[in-house]
């Protein structure tokens, strides 16, 4: 089931990779194929530790130096997933982590227009939305806690249960809602251009395990997100496996 | 295999707008549907309501006739107007929901002039037929400063349910209607919600199933089919 929602997305990863090939802003080359020009990693001083996370690190060190990173959409690679819940979470930690460390390393390239597309907009972005997932998530949690007690001390107080009002007059169709149906929208259609860029560009098929992916991985992202900034705070580093 | 991407990262600000553009279609589209389905709901409560004040129309008109008539040619009728029990929790629902507040104070005010309408047509009706209709008035507010207002809401929606012919009377102490701060004003309640009026005599604070079942032993002989909402909804 775990790996039925990471295959979904890696479908949405191929589109990213994609987008961000085509912006000139790839800020991490795929760890499970990428191919190095030696002469460029040797002309950059070779590897150096990237907070486990190296080849973003060597990506960010590219950028800064003006290489371009291509990617190639098509090319087939096999990787193996983590198989657990345990095993994602250390692996998403570390990424997060990787990334929010090599960001501040990077700074200085952060909202700078000498960098593009990716100074102006890619790597603001994807600090914002790390920012933005943890911040609604523990928002629905807050808000979620505070029906529970509110429906608790109801209960107490009247001895009686919930009598949902059931009716076409009572869906909830505020903007945030038809927002939310649009997001779901966009990410279904960004999965469905994740499958045609990558393996047919004729065929836009959807994944099976895509109703998993989303409902359940909007309720694991923000805990790993979460966890990678207290660590990244206090940079207590990561462990790979 | 086909050809890499790759391209310069260098920004093309046409692009930005464009995508701008699209967001806030997305954004404008959202606002406009959800703008779009409420104005469709207060509409249809407004039609509601033109309804509702047929039916008191038509009650006060059989009361007019009992001038002429006996009690045996009016229809007996201890319950609220079918809709105006659908009525309440709409709007309570609409109110909750945000948006057009205005409109929904409008709706509301309306609502309660129906309300003392058919609760003043009723007495007339009671008192001349000899009927037992069983009263309860509700003053509530939904201004934040009564916790306790949404508990006896469910209490009152609960009693409502259990015991269909109980005309259930809710009213938001808060409205500017000068019809409710007579009515207000003939009970004497003073603004300490929830505020419940039964038999004639005013309780404060929170009334439990029990209490009021107490307070209203009238309850026991009661028997229907249909039920009525009581209003209540905090912020």
């Amino acid at each position: 089931m775990l790996q039925h929602m990471q295959k979904v997305e890696y479908r949405l990863s191929v589109f990213n990779r994609f987008m961000l090939a085509a912006l000139g802003s790839a800020f991490i080359t795929p760890g499970p194929f990428s191919i190095f020009r030696a002469s460029a990693v040797r002309e950059l001083g070779g590897w150096r530790y990237g907070h486990s996370t190296e080849d973003m690190e060597m990506a960010l060190r590219m950028q800064l130096a003006g290489y371009l990173i291509a990617n190639a959409p098509k090319a087939v690679v096999l990787t193996s997933t983590p198989r657990t819940l345990k095993h994602l979470f250390r692996q998403r930690v570390r990424w997060t982590y990787g990334f929010l460390r090599n960001a501040i390393d990077y700074r200085a390239m952060v909202g700078s227009s000498r960098f593009g597309n990716l100074g102006i907009l890619i790597l603001p972005t994807a600090l914002i939305s790390i920012g933005a997932g943890i911040y609604f998530f523990a928002r629905v949690v807050y808000y979620l806690g505070l029906d529970i007690t509110r429906e608790i001390e109801r209960v107490q107080a009247t001895h009686l249960l919930a009598h949902p009002s059931i009716g076409l007059f009572y869906i909830d169709t505020s903007a945030m809602w038809f927002l939310i149906y649009a997001a779901v929208v966009l990410i279904l259609v960004l999965i469905a251009a994740g499958s045609s860029i990558g393996l047919d560009s004729r065929s836009y098929k959807l994944p099976a395990g895509t109703p998993l992916f989303i409902l359940f991985y909007s309720f694991l992202v923000p805990l790993w997100l979460s966890a990678a900034v207290i660590r990244a705070i206090f940079k207590t580093g990561v462990r790979w496996r | 295999m086909e050809e890499p991407v790759v391209n310069t990262r260098s920004a093309r600000w046409g692009s930005y707008l464009v995508a701008f553009l699209i967001t806030g279609l997305i954004f404008a589209t959202a606002f406009y549907a959800s703008t779009y389905i409420n104005n469709q709901r207060v509409a249809d409560i407004r039609a509601e309501q033109d309804d509702i004040s047929t039916e008191i129309l038509s009650t006060e008109t059989q009361f007019d006739l009992l001038e002429e008539h006996p009690c045996s040619d009016v229809a007996e009728n201890t319950e609220l107007p079918s809709q105006m029990t659908a009525l309440g929790s709409e709007l309570s629902y609409l109110e909750a929901q945000g948006g057009n507040q205005d409109e929904v104070t409008r709706l509301k005010s309306m609502y309660s002039l129906l309300e003392i309408k058919d609760y003043l047509a009723m007495q007339q009706l009671a008192a001349k037929c000899n009927l037992k209709p069983v009263f309860i008035l509700y003053f509530y507010s939904n201004k934040g400063d009564c916790p306790e207002c949404q508990d006896q809401g469910d209490v009152l929606t609960d009693l409502s349910r259990q015991y269909p012919a109980l005309r259930v009377y809710s009213f938001d102490s808060n409205l500017d209607v000068g019809a409710l701060e007579t009515l207000i004003s003939i009970d004497k309640v003073q603004y300490d919600p929830p505020a419940l009026v039964i038999n004639g005599k005013v309780y404060y604070g929170f009334q439990s199933t029990t209490d009021i079942e107490k307070a209203l032993p009238q309850l026991a002989t009661l028997k229907s089919a249909s039920s009525t909402t009581a209003t209540s909804t905090t912020k």
